[in-house]
Protein backbone atom coordinates (compact mmCIF):
# COMPACT_ATOMS: atom_id res chain seq x y z
CA UNK A 1 0.00 0.00 0.00
CA UNK A 2 2.79 2.39 0.81
CA UNK A 3 4.38 1.89 -2.60
CA UNK A 4 1.10 2.60 -4.17
CA UNK A 5 0.85 5.85 -2.31
CA UNK A 6 4.43 6.67 -3.17
CA UNK A 7 3.99 6.11 -6.88
CA UNK A 8 0.77 8.00 -6.89
CA UNK A 9 2.33 10.91 -5.08
CA UNK A 10 5.22 11.06 -7.51
CA UNK A 11 2.82 10.93 -10.33
CA UNK A 12 0.75 13.67 -8.82
CA UNK A 13 3.71 15.93 -8.42
CA UNK A 14 4.94 15.63 -11.99
CA UNK A 15 1.85 14.85 -13.80
CA UNK A 16 -1.64 16.15 -13.55
CA UNK A 17 -4.35 14.57 -11.78
CA UNK A 18 -3.97 11.50 -9.74
CA UNK A 19 -7.05 9.94 -11.19
CA UNK A 20 -5.53 9.90 -14.61
CA UNK A 21 -2.72 7.68 -13.46
CA UNK A 22 -4.66 5.33 -11.30
CA UNK A 23 -7.59 4.93 -13.54
CA UNK A 24 -7.76 2.09 -15.95
CA UNK A 25 -8.34 2.93 -19.60
CA UNK A 26 -11.97 2.19 -19.12
CA UNK A 27 -12.42 4.96 -16.62
CA UNK A 28 -10.09 7.32 -18.41
CA UNK A 29 -12.14 7.14 -21.53
CA UNK A 30 -15.35 8.02 -19.77
CA UNK A 31 -13.92 10.93 -17.82
CA UNK A 32 -13.69 14.16 -19.73
CA UNK A 33 -10.16 15.43 -19.55
CA UNK A 34 -9.82 18.39 -17.19
CA UNK A 35 -9.53 21.59 -19.14
CA UNK A 36 -6.56 22.87 -17.19
CA UNK A 37 -4.58 19.73 -17.72
CA UNK A 38 -1.06 20.71 -18.67
CA UNK A 39 0.14 17.23 -19.27
CA UNK A 40 -0.56 14.33 -21.41
CA UNK A 41 -0.50 11.00 -19.83
CA UNK A 42 -0.17 7.86 -21.74
CA UNK A 43 -0.67 4.62 -19.98
CA UNK A 44 0.34 1.67 -22.03
CA UNK A 45 -2.69 -0.46 -22.38
CA UNK A 46 -3.01 -4.15 -22.46
CA UNK A 47 -3.82 -5.58 -25.86
CA UNK A 48 -7.18 -6.70 -24.60
CA UNK A 49 -9.38 -4.25 -22.78
CA UNK A 50 -9.98 -5.23 -19.16
CA UNK A 51 -13.39 -6.71 -18.94
CA UNK A 52 -14.00 -5.18 -15.56
CA UNK A 53 -12.40 -2.60 -13.39
CA UNK A 54 -9.10 -3.87 -11.98
CA UNK A 55 -8.34 -3.09 -8.36
CA UNK A 56 -6.38 0.07 -7.75
CA UNK A 57 -3.58 -1.97 -6.27
CA UNK A 58 -3.28 -3.98 -9.43
CA UNK A 59 -2.43 -0.94 -11.45
CA UNK A 60 -0.16 0.78 -9.00
CA UNK A 61 1.78 -2.27 -7.92
CA UNK A 62 3.04 -2.60 -11.47
CA UNK A 63 5.21 0.42 -10.99
CA UNK A 64 7.54 -0.47 -13.85
CA UNK A 65 4.70 -0.07 -16.27
CA UNK A 66 3.91 3.35 -14.99
CA UNK A 67 7.48 4.50 -15.03
CA UNK A 68 8.04 3.26 -18.53
CA UNK A 69 5.05 4.71 -20.18
CA UNK A 70 4.00 7.83 -18.41
CA UNK A 71 5.39 10.80 -20.11
CA UNK A 72 4.61 14.36 -19.43
CA UNK A 73 5.05 17.70 -20.97
CA UNK A 74 3.29 21.03 -20.77
CA UNK A 75 0.96 21.51 -23.66
CA UNK A 76 2.12 24.89 -24.80
CA UNK A 77 5.86 24.94 -24.92
CA UNK A 78 7.43 21.53 -25.22
CA UNK A 79 6.57 19.18 -28.04
CA UNK A 80 4.65 16.14 -27.11
CA UNK A 81 6.25 12.80 -27.44
CA UNK A 82 4.36 10.20 -29.30
CA UNK A 83 3.67 7.26 -27.12
CA UNK A 84 3.30 3.97 -28.86
CA UNK A 85 -0.15 2.76 -27.95
CA UNK A 86 -1.39 -0.70 -28.62
CA UNK A 87 -4.96 0.39 -28.20
CA UNK A 88 -6.07 2.04 -31.45
CA UNK A 89 -7.92 5.34 -31.34
CA UNK A 90 -10.75 3.72 -33.28
CA UNK A 91 -11.48 0.03 -32.97
CA UNK A 92 -11.27 -2.05 -36.14
CA UNK A 93 -15.02 -2.58 -36.47
CA UNK A 94 -15.63 1.15 -35.99
CA UNK A 95 -13.17 1.95 -38.77
CA UNK A 96 -14.61 -0.57 -41.21
CA UNK A 97 -18.26 0.32 -40.56
CA UNK A 98 -17.42 4.05 -40.63
CA UNK A 99 -16.08 3.92 -44.17
CA UNK A 100 -18.78 1.59 -45.46
CA UNK A 101 -21.33 3.99 -44.00
CA UNK A 102 -19.50 6.95 -45.51
CA UNK A 103 -19.87 5.42 -48.98
CA UNK A 104 -23.44 4.19 -48.50
CA UNK A 105 -24.51 7.52 -46.99
CA UNK A 106 -23.13 9.44 -49.96
CA UNK A 107 -24.90 7.00 -52.29
CA UNK A 108 -28.16 7.50 -50.43
CA UNK A 109 -27.72 11.27 -50.50
CA UNK A 110 -26.99 11.49 -54.23
CA UNK A 111 -29.66 8.97 -55.26
CA UNK A 112 -32.09 10.67 -52.88
CA UNK A 113 -31.51 13.98 -54.63
CA UNK A 114 -32.02 12.27 -58.00
CA UNK A 115 -35.37 10.91 -56.78
CA UNK A 116 -36.38 14.17 -55.09
CA UNK A 117 -35.84 16.27 -58.22
CA UNK A 118 -38.71 14.50 -60.01
CA UNK A 119 -41.10 16.17 -57.61
CA UNK A 120 -39.35 18.81 -55.46
CA UNK A 121 -42.34 19.70 -53.32
CA UNK A 122 -43.78 18.25 -50.16
CA UNK A 123 -47.26 17.72 -48.80
CA UNK A 124 -48.76 16.80 -45.46
CA UNK A 125 -51.24 13.97 -45.03
CA UNK A 126 -52.00 11.00 -47.28
CA UNK A 127 -52.13 12.67 -50.68
CA UNK A 128 -50.53 15.45 -52.65
CA UNK A 129 -50.08 16.06 -56.35
CA UNK A 130 -49.60 18.84 -58.81
CA UNK A 131 -52.63 21.05 -58.36
CA UNK A 132 -52.89 20.63 -54.60
CA UNK A 133 -51.41 22.86 -51.91
CA UNK A 134 -47.82 22.13 -50.99
CA UNK A 135 -46.29 22.11 -47.51
CA UNK A 136 -42.78 22.86 -48.76
CA UNK A 137 -42.04 24.05 -52.27
CA UNK A 138 -38.36 23.78 -53.14
CA UNK A 139 -37.07 26.19 -55.78
CA UNK A 140 -36.00 23.44 -58.16
CA UNK A 141 -37.38 22.52 -61.56
CA UNK A 142 -39.16 19.19 -62.03
CA UNK A 143 -36.46 16.94 -63.48
CA UNK A 144 -38.41 14.23 -65.26
CA UNK A 145 -36.73 13.48 -68.56
CA UNK A 146 -33.19 12.99 -67.26
CA UNK A 147 -32.60 9.26 -66.73
CA UNK A 148 -31.32 9.58 -63.17
CA UNK A 149 -34.37 8.58 -61.16
CA UNK A 150 -34.63 4.90 -62.09
CA UNK A 151 -30.97 4.09 -61.41
CA UNK A 152 -31.24 6.41 -58.41
CA UNK A 153 -34.01 4.27 -56.97
CA UNK A 154 -32.00 1.07 -57.57
CA UNK A 155 -28.96 2.63 -55.86
CA UNK A 156 -31.04 4.09 -53.02
CA UNK A 157 -32.40 0.72 -51.95
CA UNK A 158 -29.09 -1.11 -52.42
CA UNK A 159 -27.34 1.52 -50.28
CA UNK A 160 -30.17 1.34 -47.72
CA UNK A 161 -29.63 -2.41 -47.34
CA UNK A 162 -25.87 -1.88 -46.95
CA UNK A 163 -26.49 0.85 -44.37
CA UNK A 164 -28.89 -1.42 -42.49
CA UNK A 165 -26.58 -4.44 -42.38
CA UNK A 166 -23.52 -2.35 -41.55
CA UNK A 167 -25.48 -0.51 -38.89
CA UNK A 168 -26.58 -3.77 -37.28
CA UNK A 169 -22.98 -5.04 -37.33
CA UNK A 170 -21.85 -1.75 -35.74
CA UNK A 171 -24.45 -1.86 -32.97
CA UNK A 172 -23.79 -5.56 -32.36
CA UNK A 173 -20.04 -5.09 -32.02
CA UNK A 174 -20.65 -1.82 -30.19
CA UNK A 175 -22.55 -3.65 -27.48
CA UNK A 176 -20.19 -6.64 -27.40
CA UNK A 177 -17.05 -4.50 -27.16
CA UNK A 178 -18.77 -1.98 -24.84
CA UNK A 179 -17.77 0.74 -27.34
CA UNK A 180 -21.27 2.20 -27.19
CA UNK A 181 -21.24 2.45 -23.39
CA UNK A 182 -17.62 3.46 -22.94
CA UNK A 183 -16.97 5.77 -25.86
CA UNK A 184 -20.40 7.18 -26.70
CA UNK A 185 -22.63 7.07 -23.64
CA UNK A 186 -21.83 10.19 -21.60
CA UNK A 187 -21.06 9.71 -17.93
CA UNK A 188 -22.45 11.82 -15.12
CA UNK A 189 -19.23 13.84 -15.02
CA UNK A 190 -19.82 15.02 -18.60
CA UNK A 191 -22.87 16.84 -17.35
CA UNK A 192 -21.09 18.80 -14.63
CA UNK A 193 -21.77 22.45 -15.29
CA UNK A 194 -18.10 23.34 -15.69
CA UNK A 195 -17.55 20.50 -18.14
CA UNK A 196 -20.61 21.38 -20.20
CA UNK A 197 -19.62 25.05 -20.23
CA UNK A 198 -16.09 24.37 -21.37
CA UNK A 199 -17.08 21.95 -24.11
CA UNK A 200 -19.73 24.34 -25.45
CA UNK A 201 -17.32 27.28 -25.34
CA UNK A 202 -14.64 25.22 -27.08
CA UNK A 203 -17.04 24.47 -29.91
CA UNK A 204 -18.24 28.06 -30.14
CA UNK A 205 -14.66 29.32 -30.31
CA UNK A 206 -13.78 26.58 -32.81
CA UNK A 207 -10.81 25.68 -30.64
CA UNK A 208 -8.69 22.88 -32.00
CA UNK A 209 -8.77 19.91 -29.65
CA UNK A 210 -5.48 19.03 -28.01
CA UNK A 211 -3.83 15.71 -28.72
CA UNK A 212 -4.99 14.46 -25.36
CA UNK A 213 -8.57 15.50 -26.00
CA UNK A 214 -8.49 13.75 -29.34
CA UNK A 215 -8.41 10.41 -27.52
CA UNK A 216 -11.97 10.75 -26.26
CA UNK A 217 -15.25 11.97 -27.59
CA UNK A 218 -16.51 15.01 -25.76
CA UNK A 219 -20.07 15.49 -24.61
CA UNK A 220 -21.29 17.17 -27.81
CA UNK A 221 -19.72 14.45 -29.97
CA UNK A 222 -21.25 11.71 -27.86
CA UNK A 223 -24.73 13.21 -27.93
CA UNK A 224 -24.51 13.90 -31.68
CA UNK A 225 -23.29 10.43 -32.60
CA UNK A 226 -25.89 8.76 -30.40
CA UNK A 227 -28.63 10.91 -31.96
CA UNK A 228 -27.50 10.08 -35.49
CA UNK A 229 -27.15 6.36 -34.78
CA UNK A 230 -30.25 5.79 -32.68
CA UNK A 231 -32.66 8.53 -33.75
CA UNK A 232 -32.01 10.05 -37.18
CA UNK A 233 -30.92 6.91 -39.06
CA UNK A 234 -33.67 4.63 -37.67
CA UNK A 235 -36.19 7.37 -38.45
CA UNK A 236 -34.93 7.41 -42.05
CA UNK A 237 -35.75 3.70 -42.29
CA UNK A 238 -39.10 4.24 -40.62
CA UNK A 239 -40.17 7.08 -42.93
CA UNK A 240 -38.72 5.30 -45.96
CA UNK A 241 -40.65 2.11 -45.26
CA UNK A 242 -43.77 4.19 -44.59
CA UNK A 243 -43.67 5.15 -48.28
CA UNK A 244 -43.62 1.52 -49.42
CA UNK A 245 -47.15 0.38 -50.36
CA UNK A 246 -46.22 -3.26 -49.78
CA UNK A 247 -44.67 -2.58 -46.40
CA UNK A 248 -47.58 -0.44 -45.20
CA UNK A 249 -49.97 -3.21 -46.28
CA UNK A 250 -48.18 -5.40 -43.72
CA UNK A 251 -47.65 -2.72 -41.04
CA UNK A 252 -50.15 0.12 -41.57
CA UNK A 253 -49.16 1.66 -38.22
CA UNK A 254 -45.82 2.69 -39.76
CA UNK A 255 -47.52 5.24 -41.99
CA UNK A 256 -50.66 5.95 -39.95
CA UNK A 257 -48.54 7.12 -37.01
CA UNK A 258 -46.85 9.70 -39.23
CA UNK A 259 -50.05 11.18 -40.60
CA UNK A 260 -49.96 9.63 -44.07
CA UNK A 261 -47.79 8.68 -46.99
CA UNK A 262 -47.01 12.25 -48.03
CA UNK A 263 -46.21 13.20 -44.43
CA UNK A 264 -43.78 10.27 -44.35
CA UNK A 265 -42.12 11.61 -47.51
CA UNK A 266 -41.88 15.10 -46.01
CA UNK A 267 -40.38 13.74 -42.77
CA UNK A 268 -37.97 11.56 -44.77
CA UNK A 269 -36.76 14.72 -46.49
CA UNK A 270 -36.48 16.76 -43.27
CA UNK A 271 -34.56 13.93 -41.58
CA UNK A 272 -32.25 13.80 -44.61
CA UNK A 273 -31.64 17.54 -44.21
CA UNK A 274 -30.68 17.00 -40.56
CA UNK A 275 -28.30 14.21 -41.58
CA UNK A 276 -26.82 16.44 -44.25
CA UNK A 277 -26.27 19.18 -41.65
CA UNK A 278 -24.60 16.56 -39.44
CA UNK A 279 -22.35 15.52 -42.34
CA UNK A 280 -21.31 19.12 -43.04
CA UNK A 281 -20.57 19.89 -39.38
CA UNK A 282 -18.82 16.54 -38.95
CA UNK A 283 -16.54 17.27 -41.93
CA UNK A 284 -15.98 20.82 -40.68
CA UNK A 285 -14.94 19.59 -37.24
CA UNK A 286 -12.67 16.94 -38.73
CA UNK A 287 -10.98 19.62 -40.83
CA UNK A 288 -10.66 21.80 -37.73
CA UNK A 289 -9.08 18.96 -35.78
CA UNK A 290 -6.71 18.07 -38.63
CA UNK A 291 -8.24 16.35 -41.61
CA UNK A 292 -5.30 14.18 -42.64
CA UNK A 293 -4.48 12.96 -39.14
CA UNK A 294 -8.10 12.23 -38.31
CA UNK A 295 -8.72 10.37 -41.54
CA UNK A 296 -5.52 8.45 -40.97
CA UNK A 297 -6.72 7.55 -37.49
CA UNK A 298 -10.05 6.39 -38.88
CA UNK A 299 -8.26 4.27 -41.49
CA UNK A 300 -5.37 2.77 -39.51
CA UNK A 301 -6.47 3.34 -35.93
CA UNK A 302 -3.30 5.27 -35.12
CA UNK A 303 -3.74 8.81 -33.95
CA UNK A 304 -0.45 10.55 -34.68
CA UNK A 305 0.70 13.53 -32.67
CA UNK A 306 0.53 16.92 -34.21
CA UNK A 307 3.94 18.18 -35.33
CA UNK A 308 3.41 21.82 -34.55
CA UNK A 309 1.56 23.01 -31.54
CA UNK A 310 -0.96 25.78 -32.02
CA UNK B 1 5.50 -16.80 -37.00
CA UNK B 2 3.78 -13.69 -38.16
CA UNK B 3 4.21 -14.60 -41.83
CA UNK B 4 2.79 -18.02 -41.11
CA UNK B 5 -0.15 -16.46 -39.40
CA UNK B 6 -0.77 -14.01 -42.20
CA UNK B 7 -0.54 -16.79 -44.78
CA UNK B 8 -3.00 -18.83 -42.79
CA UNK B 9 -5.23 -15.79 -42.62
CA UNK B 10 -4.91 -15.29 -46.35
CA UNK B 11 -5.87 -18.88 -47.10
CA UNK B 12 -8.75 -18.68 -44.65
CA UNK B 13 -10.10 -15.49 -46.19
CA UNK B 14 -9.69 -16.99 -49.67
CA UNK B 15 -11.74 -20.00 -48.66
CA UNK B 16 -14.28 -17.70 -47.01
CA UNK B 17 -14.57 -15.64 -50.21
CA UNK B 18 -15.12 -18.73 -52.35
CA UNK B 19 -17.64 -20.06 -49.84
CA UNK B 20 -19.34 -16.66 -49.86
CA UNK B 21 -19.74 -16.63 -53.64
CA UNK B 22 -20.91 -20.25 -53.66
CA UNK B 23 -23.26 -19.43 -50.78
CA UNK B 24 -24.71 -16.47 -52.69
CA UNK B 25 -25.27 -18.69 -55.71
CA UNK B 26 -26.95 -21.36 -53.59
CA UNK B 27 -29.04 -18.71 -51.84
CA UNK B 28 -30.16 -17.32 -55.21
CA UNK B 29 -31.20 -20.80 -56.41
CA UNK B 30 -33.07 -21.48 -53.17
CA UNK B 31 -34.77 -18.06 -53.28
CA UNK B 32 -35.80 -18.68 -56.89
CA UNK B 33 -37.35 -21.99 -55.89
CA UNK B 34 -39.55 -20.27 -53.32
CA UNK B 35 -40.47 -17.40 -55.64
CA UNK B 36 -38.30 -14.88 -53.82
CA UNK B 37 -36.05 -13.82 -56.68
CA UNK B 38 -36.92 -10.77 -58.76
CA UNK B 39 -36.48 -11.15 -62.55
CA UNK B 40 -34.04 -8.20 -62.61
CA UNK B 41 -31.69 -9.61 -59.95
CA UNK B 42 -28.62 -9.40 -62.20
CA UNK B 43 -26.25 -6.48 -62.52
CA UNK B 44 -24.67 -4.20 -59.93
CA UNK B 45 -27.95 -3.18 -58.30
CA UNK B 46 -29.28 -6.74 -58.44
CA UNK B 47 -28.33 -7.65 -54.87
CA UNK B 48 -30.39 -4.78 -53.47
CA UNK B 49 -33.28 -5.65 -55.75
CA UNK B 50 -33.15 -9.31 -54.75
CA UNK B 51 -33.09 -8.36 -51.05
CA UNK B 52 -35.97 -5.89 -51.36
CA UNK B 53 -38.19 -8.25 -53.32
CA UNK B 54 -37.31 -11.31 -51.24
CA UNK B 55 -37.83 -9.46 -47.96
CA UNK B 56 -41.18 -7.99 -49.01
CA UNK B 57 -42.40 -11.34 -50.32
CA UNK B 58 -41.51 -12.99 -47.02
CA UNK B 59 -43.28 -10.18 -45.14
CA UNK B 60 -46.44 -10.58 -47.21
CA UNK B 61 -46.34 -14.40 -47.26
CA UNK B 62 -49.15 -14.63 -44.73
CA UNK B 63 -51.28 -12.18 -46.68
CA UNK B 64 -51.65 -8.46 -46.26
CA UNK B 65 -54.17 -5.96 -47.50
CA UNK B 66 -53.28 -2.53 -48.85
CA UNK B 67 -54.79 0.29 -46.84
CA UNK B 68 -58.28 1.30 -47.88
CA UNK B 69 -59.74 4.74 -47.26
CA UNK B 70 -63.10 6.38 -46.73
CA UNK B 71 -65.12 8.04 -49.46
CA UNK B 72 -64.31 11.46 -47.99
CA UNK B 73 -60.59 10.90 -48.53
CA UNK B 74 -60.89 10.56 -52.31
CA UNK B 75 -58.64 13.13 -53.99
CA UNK B 76 -60.12 15.84 -56.17
CA UNK B 77 -57.11 15.77 -58.49
CA UNK B 78 -55.74 12.57 -60.03
CA UNK B 79 -52.91 13.41 -62.43
CA UNK B 80 -51.52 11.05 -65.04
CA UNK B 81 -48.05 10.96 -66.56
CA UNK B 82 -48.72 9.52 -69.98
CA UNK B 83 -52.03 9.89 -71.76
CA UNK B 84 -53.71 7.48 -74.14
CA UNK B 85 -51.43 5.89 -76.75
CA UNK B 86 -51.33 7.64 -80.09
CA UNK B 87 -51.77 4.34 -81.86
CA UNK B 88 -54.29 3.85 -84.62
CA UNK B 89 -55.80 0.48 -83.67
CA UNK B 90 -56.26 1.75 -80.11
CA UNK B 91 -57.82 5.04 -81.19
CA UNK B 92 -60.26 3.20 -83.47
CA UNK B 93 -61.34 0.96 -80.58
CA UNK B 94 -61.72 4.00 -78.35
CA UNK B 95 -63.82 5.79 -80.95
CA UNK B 96 -66.24 2.86 -80.84
CA UNK B 97 -66.37 2.93 -77.01
CA UNK B 98 -64.31 -0.28 -76.96
CA UNK B 99 -67.23 -2.37 -78.24
CA UNK B 100 -64.79 -4.30 -80.47
CA UNK B 101 -62.08 -4.49 -77.85
CA UNK B 102 -61.15 -7.92 -76.49
CA UNK B 103 -58.95 -8.92 -73.62
CA UNK B 104 -57.07 -12.04 -74.64
CA UNK B 105 -55.94 -14.33 -71.84
CA UNK B 106 -53.63 -17.18 -72.83
CA UNK B 107 -50.40 -18.95 -71.98
CA UNK B 108 -50.23 -21.64 -69.30
CA UNK B 109 -54.01 -22.00 -69.07
CA UNK B 110 -56.38 -24.87 -69.78
CA UNK B 111 -58.87 -22.64 -71.62
CA UNK B 112 -57.57 -19.50 -73.37
CA UNK B 113 -60.34 -16.89 -73.49
CA UNK B 114 -61.20 -13.49 -74.98
CA UNK B 115 -63.33 -11.16 -72.86
CA UNK B 116 -65.35 -8.20 -74.07
CA UNK B 117 -65.71 -5.18 -71.82
CA UNK B 118 -69.30 -6.22 -71.07
CA UNK B 119 -68.12 -9.74 -70.19
CA UNK B 120 -65.81 -8.26 -67.61
CA UNK B 121 -68.47 -5.90 -66.26
CA UNK B 122 -70.92 -8.78 -65.82
CA UNK B 123 -68.47 -10.71 -63.64
CA UNK B 124 -68.49 -10.24 -59.85
CA UNK B 125 -66.76 -6.93 -59.17
CA UNK B 126 -64.95 -5.29 -56.31
CA UNK B 127 -64.78 -1.58 -55.51
CA UNK B 128 -61.93 -0.36 -53.35
CA UNK B 129 -60.77 3.10 -52.27
CA UNK B 130 -57.00 2.90 -52.35
CA UNK B 131 -53.97 5.09 -52.80
CA UNK B 132 -51.97 5.32 -56.00
CA UNK B 133 -48.43 6.44 -55.20
CA UNK B 134 -46.17 7.41 -58.07
CA UNK B 135 -42.46 6.66 -57.85
CA UNK B 136 -41.92 10.38 -58.59
CA UNK B 137 -43.23 11.14 -55.11
CA UNK B 138 -46.85 12.24 -55.43
CA UNK B 139 -49.92 10.26 -54.47
CA UNK B 140 -53.69 10.39 -54.75
CA UNK B 141 -56.64 8.36 -53.51
CA UNK B 142 -59.48 7.12 -55.71
CA UNK B 143 -62.16 4.46 -55.82
CA UNK B 144 -61.52 1.75 -58.41
CA UNK B 145 -64.04 -0.84 -59.61
CA UNK B 146 -63.03 -3.96 -61.45
CA UNK B 147 -62.80 -7.73 -61.64
CA UNK B 148 -60.28 -9.41 -59.37
CA UNK B 149 -57.52 -10.78 -61.60
CA UNK B 150 -57.62 -14.00 -59.56
CA UNK B 151 -61.15 -14.63 -60.80
CA UNK B 152 -60.07 -14.31 -64.45
CA UNK B 153 -57.14 -16.67 -63.83
CA UNK B 154 -59.59 -19.11 -62.25
CA UNK B 155 -61.93 -18.89 -65.26
CA UNK B 156 -59.19 -19.62 -67.77
CA UNK B 157 -57.72 -22.31 -65.54
CA UNK B 158 -54.17 -21.16 -64.86
CA UNK B 159 -51.94 -24.21 -64.48
CA UNK B 160 -50.22 -25.00 -61.18
CA UNK B 161 -46.72 -24.45 -62.62
CA UNK B 162 -47.63 -20.90 -63.68
CA UNK B 163 -45.43 -18.39 -61.83
CA UNK B 164 -45.88 -15.04 -63.56
CA UNK B 165 -48.61 -13.08 -65.30
CA UNK B 166 -47.50 -10.89 -68.21
CA UNK B 167 -49.49 -7.86 -69.42
CA UNK B 168 -49.35 -6.41 -72.91
CA UNK B 169 -50.89 -2.97 -73.32
CA UNK B 170 -51.50 -0.91 -76.46
CA UNK B 171 -48.30 1.03 -75.73
CA UNK B 172 -44.77 -0.35 -75.32
CA UNK B 173 -44.83 -0.40 -71.55
CA UNK B 174 -45.42 -4.09 -70.99
CA UNK B 175 -44.90 -5.69 -67.60
CA UNK B 176 -45.48 -8.65 -65.34
CA UNK B 177 -46.34 -9.54 -61.77
CA UNK B 178 -45.79 -12.67 -59.72
CA UNK B 179 -48.55 -15.18 -58.89
CA UNK B 180 -49.03 -14.08 -55.23
CA UNK B 181 -49.67 -10.52 -56.43
CA UNK B 182 -51.93 -11.74 -59.28
CA UNK B 183 -54.08 -13.81 -56.92
CA UNK B 184 -54.26 -11.09 -54.27
CA UNK B 185 -57.91 -10.07 -53.65
CA UNK B 186 -57.10 -6.36 -54.19
CA UNK B 187 -55.45 -6.91 -57.57
CA UNK B 188 -58.08 -5.77 -60.06
CA UNK B 189 -58.61 -5.41 -63.76
CA UNK B 190 -60.22 -2.02 -63.19
CA UNK B 191 -62.78 -0.60 -65.62
CA UNK B 192 -64.26 2.06 -63.35
CA UNK B 193 -62.81 4.94 -61.37
CA UNK B 194 -64.67 7.14 -58.89
CA UNK B 195 -68.01 5.74 -60.06
CA UNK B 196 -67.44 6.35 -63.77
CA UNK B 197 -65.93 4.42 -66.64
CA UNK B 198 -62.16 4.61 -66.71
CA UNK B 199 -61.15 7.68 -68.74
CA UNK B 200 -58.74 7.45 -71.66
CA UNK B 201 -56.04 9.15 -69.61
CA UNK B 202 -56.44 6.68 -66.78
CA UNK B 203 -56.10 3.62 -68.96
CA UNK B 204 -59.39 2.81 -70.71
CA UNK B 205 -60.81 0.31 -71.24
CA UNK B 206 -59.08 -1.49 -68.36
CA UNK B 207 -55.99 -0.99 -66.32
CA UNK B 208 -54.24 -3.22 -63.85
CA UNK B 209 -54.75 -1.96 -60.31
CA UNK B 210 -52.28 -3.33 -57.72
CA UNK B 211 -52.54 -1.12 -54.64
CA UNK B 212 -49.58 -2.84 -52.97
CA UNK B 213 -47.23 -1.57 -55.68
CA UNK B 214 -46.31 1.84 -57.05
CA UNK B 215 -48.11 3.60 -59.89
CA UNK B 216 -45.89 2.42 -62.74
CA UNK B 217 -46.78 -1.23 -62.06
CA UNK B 218 -50.46 -0.40 -62.56
CA UNK B 219 -50.39 -0.88 -66.32
CA UNK B 220 -52.97 0.88 -68.47
CA UNK B 221 -54.61 0.15 -71.87
CA UNK B 222 -54.42 -3.63 -71.53
CA UNK B 223 -54.87 -5.83 -74.60
CA UNK B 224 -53.52 -9.25 -73.65
CA UNK B 225 -52.65 -11.23 -70.55
CA UNK B 226 -50.30 -14.17 -70.71
CA UNK B 227 -49.66 -16.69 -67.95
CA UNK B 228 -46.11 -18.10 -67.96
CA UNK B 229 -43.72 -20.22 -65.95
CA UNK B 230 -40.60 -18.23 -66.79
CA UNK B 231 -39.98 -14.66 -67.88
CA UNK B 232 -36.60 -15.44 -69.38
CA UNK B 233 -37.79 -15.70 -72.98
CA UNK B 234 -40.10 -12.72 -72.89
CA UNK B 235 -38.66 -9.45 -74.10
CA UNK B 236 -35.18 -8.92 -72.66
CA UNK B 237 -35.91 -11.38 -69.85
CA UNK B 238 -36.07 -8.74 -67.13
CA UNK B 239 -39.81 -9.15 -66.65
CA UNK B 240 -41.01 -5.77 -67.92
CA UNK B 241 -40.12 -2.73 -69.96
CA UNK B 242 -39.19 -0.90 -66.73
CA UNK B 243 -35.64 -2.29 -66.22
CA UNK B 244 -34.85 -1.36 -69.81
CA UNK B 245 -35.33 2.31 -68.94
CA UNK B 246 -33.62 2.03 -65.57
CA UNK B 247 -36.53 1.17 -63.27
CA UNK B 248 -36.82 -1.89 -61.08
CA UNK B 249 -39.21 -4.64 -62.10
CA UNK B 250 -40.64 -4.72 -58.58
CA UNK B 251 -42.59 -1.66 -57.46
CA UNK B 252 -43.35 -2.50 -53.83
CA UNK B 253 -41.25 0.37 -52.47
Amino acid sequence: MSTQYGVARVAKRFIAPLDEVQMTPRIRRREPLPRNSQAVIGVRLEKKRPSRLPKIGAVSSDSSRLGASVCAGPRDNSPQVEIPRQQPRHLLFVRITHWIHAISFLSLLLSGIAILLAYPRFHWGETGTVGTSAFINLPFPFVLELGIRGPGRYLHFLAAWITLFTGLVYVGFGIQSKHLFRDLLPSISHFRWSAVKSVVLDHLRLRRPTDAEAWHYNLIQRMTYLTVIFVLLPFMFWTGLAMSPTFTAVCPIFVASLGGEQSARTLHFLDAVLLLIFLIIHLGMVILAGFGRRCWAMITGHLTTRKKQP
Amino acid sequence: MSTQLSRRKLIASGIAAVAGVAGLDAAAKLADQYGLLAPDHGGIFGVGEALTYGAQRILTARGSMAREFSRGQISRVSPVNHGAPDYDPYLRLAFNNFADWRLYVDGLVTKPMAFTLNDLKSLPSRTQITQLACEEGWAYIAAWTGVPLGLILHLVGAKPNAKWVVFYPFNDFWGSIDMPEALHPQTLLAYGMNGEDLSLDHGAPIRLRIPRQLGYKNLKYLARIQVVESLKKIGDGSGSAAPGIGYSWYGGI
